[in-house]
């Protein structure tokens, strides 16, 4: 009798990744489709044959919002082109939201656990970034 | 194998329910029979005739079982597909297929939300992405906005330009009573707002709103004994691309492309012979996108193209002649009322607002975020 699935659950697989303090993403084994977030079929051809790899944790800001919010100062929230060629959303430390504008190069800062007093159900570790070579 | 639904179905009711705040203890339901009674009534049916039933909801998830339940209709064909907030013109396009292929007669569309009075606020049935939530955009006002910095940053769009559209749309929300936002509003206005996701102030959002409405549909040769001049659909078309912002190509490009390009196909037409816009406006940088993305006008020209008063009454290519989302009535999901609007400005019901011997009109919409989007093209008999 089966025990469990044999699914290895890709968000799994990016969660442990992140807890290491790196970012992954897949590239296709068949027809080379570079994916973000990790899934157990290439959205492009629908191979299998997907394999993990680390990003250098490099990119540069495709979009951006700054919240302005009663209960918190404003914060930035971007999505990031990154140099391996997929795309995330992620927030910008170490500068001014001001600073923070489409075109700006970024790198990995650090990995934030989830905090646990605010856990939400499946939420995951937060990675941040920081201006390249800040 | 082309689709061809032109002038195989056509609009015969269309009704709102109350709109703006309807008050404690009122239901979506209570609402949605509402607007069914009137639709009913002004196309010279009865509930019995009704076969065909199709609705969308963030309260219910068997969205047409429920709604049936309590106004008593068993139908023989269902459909509660939910792409978000343009899923009614999604209904439209498959209540066509169904009336063609026979499954169904009259086809009944209905949608309601009582998210302004029913204390729970803004209600969504977004399922947050994990790989977005911790990062707190709002939902779903920061896609939206991210969405804009990168129109104006790709393709010199001015926030003039976007907060134009706020004005213009409120322009003919002032030509109708039913407008839940009837005051002037002046670019300034809009850009001084208070900020609530860059560069969005809360003038760049639509309004919060109850209200809910009814559209029916049926065969030509049903149409003819009915009370109103039949809407023709001239051509439908539907697409969706991804869920979540983050798997969005590009994010001035919307699937709007698609659903646009299949319907205008089908209705032979192009947007030279649209005389009225109904454009999903949950936001003010919705209409440049849709204008762009239907082809009105090029990918990045939105911006100057609505400006100068274009969109607005009087202007070369009206759009939103009700006040739209952004005015009118915006309850959770608007795409019926563009239905709805475009309807009975072919019919030449639009009073003060009417555009003057309006015989195509163009309802679109998206849902999610730009996830899905469905364009219809409606004409009057004329345009057969």
């Amino acid at each position: 009798m089966a025990d469990g699935s044999a699914i290895q659950p890709p968000l799994k697989a990016y969660e442990d990744a992140l807890n290491r303090g790196e970012i992954i993403y897949q590239e296709c084994g068949d027809c080379e489709h570079v994916a973000f977030y990790p899934r157990l079929v290439c959205p492009e051809c629908g191979s299998t044959n997907v394999e993990y790899k680390p990003s250098a944790g490099k990119g540069e800001i495709y979009t951006r919002t700054v919240i302005h919010s009663r209960n918190r100062d404003p914060y930035n929230v971007v999505l990031i082109d990154m140099d391996e060629g997929f795309r995330i959303m992620s927030t910008v430390e170490d500068a001014p939201n001001d600073d923070v504008q489409i075109g700006m190069r970024v790198e990995l800062k650090t990995v934030y656990p989830v905090e646990e007093p605010n856990a939400k159900a499946g939420q995951l570790p937060k990675h941040v970034f920081r201006p390249e070579g800040g | 194998m082309t689709e061809d639904l032109r002038g195989k179905a056509c609009i015969v009711g269309v009704a709102e329910s109350d709109l703006g705040a309807v008050g404690e203890g009122v239901t979506p339901l209570d609402l949605q029979a509402q607007a069914m009674a009137c639709a009913l009534d002004e196309a010279g049916l009865k509930k019995s005739d009704v076969d065909g039933l199709f609705s969308a909801s963030v309260y219910y998830q068997m969205a047409s079982v429920e709604v049936a339940e309590y106004l008593g209709i068993q139908p023989r064909y269902t459909d509660s597909t939910t792409v978000g907030g343009c899923s009614f013109i999604v209904h439209l396009h498959h209540a066509a297929t169904a009336l063609q292929t026979g499954a169904c007669d009259v086809a009944l569309i209905l949608y309601a939300s009582t998210q302004r009075s029913g204390g729970t606020g803004f209600t969504t049935n977004a399922n947050p992405s994990p790989y977005e939530l911790p990062y707190g955009p709002r939902m779903p006002i920061s896609m939206y906005a991210m969405s804009a910095a990168r129109h104006m940053h790709q393709y010199g769009t001015t926030r003039e330009q976007i907060a134009e559209v706020a004005v213009q749309t409120r322009a003919w929300a002032q030509m109708n009573p039913k407008a839940f936002m009837r005051d002037p509003l002046t670019v300034d206005e809009v850009i001084n707002a208070r900020m609530i996701s860059e560069p969005f102030t809360l003038l760049d959002c639509c309004v919060v709103t109850d209200g809910g409405g009814a559209v029916i549909v049926t065969r030509p040769d049903r149409a003819k004994d009915l009370k109103q001049q039949p809407i023709y659909l001239l051509g439908a078309g539907e697409a969706h691309w991804h869920r979540h912002i983050n798997q969005m190509p590009d994010l001035t490009v919307t699937a709007g492309i698609d659903s646009g390009r299949r319907a205008f196909e089908m209705a032979g037409v192009t947007p030279e012979d649209v005389d009225v816009c109904e454009l999903y406006d949950a936001f003010t940088i919705f209409p440049i996108m849709h204008l762009e993305d239907l082809g009105f006008c090029a990918k990045g020209e939105g911006g100057p193209f609505i400006s100068g008063g274009r969109i607005g009454p009087g202007g070369a290519c009206p759009v939103n002649t009700n006040g739209g989302g952004m005015s009118y009535c915006h309850p959770g999901m608007y795409g019926i009322f563009t239905i709805i609007e475009a309807t009975r400005q072919l019919r030449g019901q639009g009073e003060d607002r009417q555009v003057d011997g309006a015989q195509v009109a163009v309802a679109h919409g998206v849902g999610g975020v730009w996830s899905a989007a469905a364009t219809s093209i409606l004409g009057t008999e004329a345009t057969l």
